[in-house]
């Protein structure tokens, strides 16, 4: 039974005038990936400051394997941070910066279990054979994979990563996510993974804590998060494509999608709270979105405004109205920019959501749940 | 998996808090040595002044007890037609060492942002004027500006005009000091006009250029709007010196003849240091204070304006 | 809109040639992009086509007229650069008319002008704002409509996505196609991003120290690529790289030759006509097949992971001790010992030193 190993209560922060958190509980269990996604600004790197001990909290509290650390000084908390810029110590070699953390006072260790500890980082992580190199004399890469070898070779509790890949180009960063995910395999490494890239962090978590403006929206697995978005921005930035979403109007017991000419009624949506006349966004995952190139009975007609090769698939944007959709098809389909397409949305899979706050509006309690 | 135990067990747990000193006491520590310097050598003496000016004595004959004036050093002074024409006559000279710095120094500037051979020695050389001694400089023109055998006049007269009363006569003698004053300063504008130039973006540059602009349309819509940060600061720095001009006038016209060309910083002298009357003279010194400061606020306003927008 | 041709292009830095003799046909209104590494020559290519740089020989042309010699104001091309693309002491609709008012376009006629442009980039709400305060995304697209406001033969961009936070570029992408599609101005974009060329392009060109490596399509260049790293540039989750050893009675994996792979007879005897045992096998990670039974070309795998990554499932097998990528239907069932299968029709095979075997 893995016990939780940082759980987080009530996080606020404020800088000046802004209100970086909100408000934020979290709670990580022992060896997972929790993969914290949300736009620049959300608050992702506040948040794992304040984890790691490099804010103060105004509220909240914070406690890592059971003891509280809110109030305790970042040198003492058993955590490890991996930040965007690694923040490489420039005078020293590779070992020396690796082994830096177990030389501070606080850690003391005798030199023997120094070399053991970095050895064994430094294979993990491959660079073994830069360790007598200075920090300006290795690649961007290199210098990711020798912040987290100094990250790890204290084998911290808890392991922080804020966006650690974005700096790098393509075929760095898939290398270097394929070891931070068999280093976490091997060790049982807990961590926790802040991105604004919805795939990188799709690929490594487990679970996903969706941020935005402070407050945390959702948190959960892909799946749940699928069959159960809380709110439009969980929407927005789940998914690739993510989920489109389509300002609608009700009107005496139907809601039409603005330029989609089948109105659905009302009660298929079994959604209660609708005002009459009011707006409301509707949400609708890519993938139950229907799309074809030739008419078919309850398909809309609509035309193709851009396409997008992605290799072993294609996404195309299609327009109507002031609503757009964006939905992944076949390499198979020949399709241009300007061709006429036709779409199918289905009441049945639609998401409702309220079109001031975002927030997901439930099926009222005289119906059942969804399927 | 969990993390093994003897690992763990190995690292010491430390003590809870760490103590450091604050940090606000920290930046009150390191400041406290420039403060104090500040205090003795810029706060004193200022106020000094400020409380003399409502005095009136010489520093001469600390014998006689000063008299309490109260504003009558001020009133006297604005009273005074012939401060008024002191003033009247350092703002002329102001306008004009400017203007031919600026002219000169932009249009140097322009010319170097090609890289042509020897550019670079040039450059060097150009700043040279800087580097004197403003006494010497003022020594230096006034041999040249001199009216029997001044170069000056030697040069004019190869173009068939009769030898001109450059030091002599006050409306030649102030572009006479300001040639001398931009002579020296105009390295500085190009200095600071080249750092501005250079520091456009080269993608803007060859913006202009794919858009077809000729390097004239683009120095002046791109190249120098862009540079006017750098250019109000060079701006600002030059109207203060100006205003501020003495060993130039002392060595080239004495501010003869009679006081004619005596600027206002000049004419402060004079009563300080030749009249010895001190509370006048402080009374003086507030006045070109507050019109400096004034001028000042205008520029740093304007400035703090432009820089929102780049 | 111009056809443009690069014919023998070279341009030399002392003895290193940053492009080396590349020839290239543009067609008109077509979106190309210029892809490679850093270092590659791509920019270099991009800056000789606007006169920014002057080429050591070769030529280029312009619907068939040189203009090699020609000073960039008088190739009425466009650009758009990387990092500061407008000019930061005018407003959006100073910048979108600078163009304009450099080569003395009358003011009613720029009036209109700009008129139009906004409602094609939909950037009335900021014409009269400066661009500092302005999000990268508008700034980029007032960027672009001062670039194509003046009718250019040839828009150039010069890695214009890569300064924009992540999260916007894909939004701008998106518009960029729909935007080059509509206005049809032959469009030259340089980047190092394979993602951001496949979805951009008609064609991509793509380049490694100097040279082209391959033009073609994005689908020529995924389904079909030229050489090793082509194959290896292309594509995230990246192609999956397996060594093989030919012996006399077929392919072998190099590290446990108990396990055997099938190829096309037309690789095998190219394989044995260069006189190879050693070649390299890709395959990419989506067309890696779960197979239910044993038979032939069927290897057994031990699953590492897996990870639901958008709608698709992401697993790394270990083969012979390899890490091989694999992207599989949300709904596959994995045990941690699996049989894979390679199907040989969407195998690649190359050469140790790189090139393609077999047909293309």
């Amino acid at each position: 039974m893995s016990q939780i190993m940082l759980a987080v209560q009530g996080l606020k922060k404020r800088f000046g005038s802004k209100l970086a958190l909100d408000g934020i509980d979290v709670a990580v269990m022992e060896g997972e990936v929790l993969g914290l996604l949300g736009p620049t600004g959300a608050g992702k790197t506040t948040t794992l400051r304040c984890i790691s001990g490099l804010h103060k909290p105004d509220a909240g509290k914070i406690w890592l394997a059971g003891e509280e650390v809110t109030r305790d000084s970042p040198m003492v908390r058993d955590i490890a941070v991996v930040f965007e810029g690694f923040n490489l110590l420039p005078t020293l070699s590779v070992y020396d910066n690796i082994a830096f953390p177990l030389r501070s006072p606080h850690y003391r260790e005798d030199e023997t279990e120094v070399q053991l500890r970095v050895m064994r980082a430094a294979a993990d992580l491959r660079i073994d054979h830069l360790l007598n190199r200075r920090t300006d004399q290795i690649s961007g890469g290199e210098g990711q994979r020798v912040a987290v070898a100094r990250a790890l070779v204290r084998r911290p509790k808890l392991f922080l990563l804020d966006e650690p890949l974005s700096a790098l180009d393509l075929k760095l960063r898939e290398a270097l996510q394929s070891e931070l995910r068999d280093m976490h395999r091997r060790r049982g490494q807990t961590l926790v993974y802040a991105s604004h890239d919805f795939l990188s962090t799709a690929a490594i978590a487990s679970r996903i804590a969706v941020i935005d403006m402070g407050r945390l929206l959702q948190i959960g697995t892909l799946a749940e998060i699928y069959a159960d978005p809380l709110h439009r921005r969980v929407g927005e930035l789940v998914g690739s494509p993510s989920m489109a979403l389509l300002e609608a109007k009700v009107r005496d017991q139907t809601v039409t999608i603005d330029g989609y000419p089948i109105p659905w009624r009302l009660s298929t949506l079994r959604v209660a709270g609708l005002v009459n006349g009011g707006s409301v966004t509707i949400g609708l995952w890519p993938e139950d979105i229907g799309f074809s190139t030739q008419s078919a009975p309850d398909f809309a007609s609509a035309t193709l405004w851009a396409t997008d090769f992605r290799g072993k698939d294609q996404a195309v944007e299609v327009r109507f109205g002031m609503n757009r959709v964006r939905k992944v098809v076949p390499t198979d389909f020949r399709l241009a920019q300007g061709d006429p397409c036709f779409l199918h949305l289905d009441p049945a899979k639609a998401f409702v959501f309220a079109s001031s706050s975002g927030s997901r509006l439930r099926p009222g309690p005289d119906r059942c749940g969804r399927e | 998996m969990s993390i093994p135990q003897d690992e763990t067990a190995r690292v010491k747990r430390a003590p809870k808090q760490a103590r450091t000193l604050p940090d606000s006491w920290l930046c009150g520590l390191f400041l406290a040595p420039s403060g104090l310097i500040l205090a003795l050598m810029v706060f004193y003496p200022f106020f000094s002044l400020i409380y003399y000016s409502t005095l009136q004595f010489s520093m001469m004959r600390p014998r006689i007890e000063p008299v309490d004036v109260g504003l009558g050093n001020y009133v006297d002074l604005l009273n005074d037609n012939e401060i008024w024409q002191r003033f009247a006559f350092t703002g002329k000279f102001v306008l004009a060492t400017v203007l031919i710095q600026f002219t000169i120094g932009l249009a140097v500037a322009y010319a170097f942002q090609r890289n042509f051979k020897g550019r670079d020695f040039l450059f060097t050389l150009a700043l040279l004027p800087m580097m004197l001694c403003p006494i010497v400089v003022g020594f230096l023109w006034r041999y040249m500006f001199n009216s029997e055998w001044g170069v000056v006049n030697w040069l004019v007269s190869l173009v068939g005009i009769a030898k001109i009363d450059w030091l002599g006569r006050s409306e030649n003698a102030l572009w006479a000091v300001a040639v001398a004053d931009a002579w020296t300063w105009t390295p500085f504008v190009i200095l600071l006009a080249t750092a501005a130039f250079r520091g456009i973006p080269k993608d803007i540059k060859e913006s202009a250029e794919i858009d077809g602009a000729s390097p004239m349309f683009t120095f002046f819509r791109v190249t120098l709007p862009m540079s006017l940060p750098i250019l109000m600061i060079a701006l600002l720095l030059r109207l203060i010196d100006a205003f501020k001009q003495y060993d130039l006038f002392l060595a080239m016209t004495g501010g003869g003849p009679a006081s004619e060309t005596q600027t206002a910083a000049f004419a402060l002298g004079k009563i300080a240091f030749g009249y010895f009357h001190t509370g006048e003279a402080s009374a003086l010194a507030v006045i070109l204070l507050i019109v400096i400061m004034g001028l000042s606020m205008i520029f740093v306003r304007y400035l703090t304006r432009l820089s929102n927008r780049v | 809109m111009a056809k443009v041709e690069l014919d023998r292009l070279t341009v030399q830095f002392g003895d290193v040639a940053a492009v080396d003799g590349i020839s290239l046909v543009l067609n008109q209104g077509e979106f190309i992009v210029l892809l490679g590494p850093s270092g590659c020559g791509k920019t270099t290519a991009l800056r000789s086509i606007a006169g920014l740089q002057h080429a050591s020989s070769g030529e280029i042309r312009f619907d068939g007229k040189p203009v090699t010699g020609l000073s960039p104001a008088k190739r009425n091309v466009a650009m758009v650069f990387q990092f500061v693309s407008l000019y930061p002491h005018l407003t959006v609709r100073q910048n979108v008319a600078f163009p304009l008012r450099a080569k003395g376009v009358s003011s009613h006629e720029i009036g209109k002008k700009i008129e139009w442009i906004a409602k094609v980039f939909a950037i009335g709400d900021i014409l009269d704002r400066y661009p500092v305060g302005l999000p990268p995304g508008s700034r980029q697209k007032a960027a672009l409509a001062r670039a194509v406001v003046r009718d250019p033969d040839v828009l150039l961009l010069d890695e214009p996505l890569s300064a924009v936070d992540e999260q916007y570029r894909e939004e701008m992408r998106w518009e960029l196609r729909h935007l080059q599609k509509e206005l049809g101005i032959t469009t030259v974009h340089v980047t190092h991003d394979q993602r951001e060329a496949m979805s951009l392009a008609d064609r991509v060109v793509l380049m490694r120290a100097g040279r082209i490596v391959q033009v073609g399509p994005p689908a020529a260049l995924f389904n079909d690529p030229a050489d090793r790293f082509a194959a290896f540039f292309i594509g995230s989750p990246g192609m999956n790289f397996i060594d093989l050893t030919l012996a006399t009675d077929g392919l072998h994996v190099a590290a446990d030759q108990t396990l055997r792979v099938s190829a096309p007879n037309s690789v095998l005897e190219c394989a044995r006509a260069a006189g190879l045992n050693q070649i390299v096998l890709g395959i990419r990670p989506h067309m890696v097949e779960l197979a239910s039974e044993e038979g032939r070309g069927v290897l057994s795998a031990k699953l590492l992971d897996a990870a639901l990554v958008g709608r698709d499932l992401q697993a790394q097998f270990a083969l012979a001790g390899q890490a091989i990528n694999v992207v599989l239907p949300p709904e596959a069932e994995l045990r941690d010992e699996r049989r894979l299968r390679l199907p040989p029709a969407h195998c690649l095979f190359f050469a140790p030193d790189g090139t393609r075997l077999g047909e293309r």
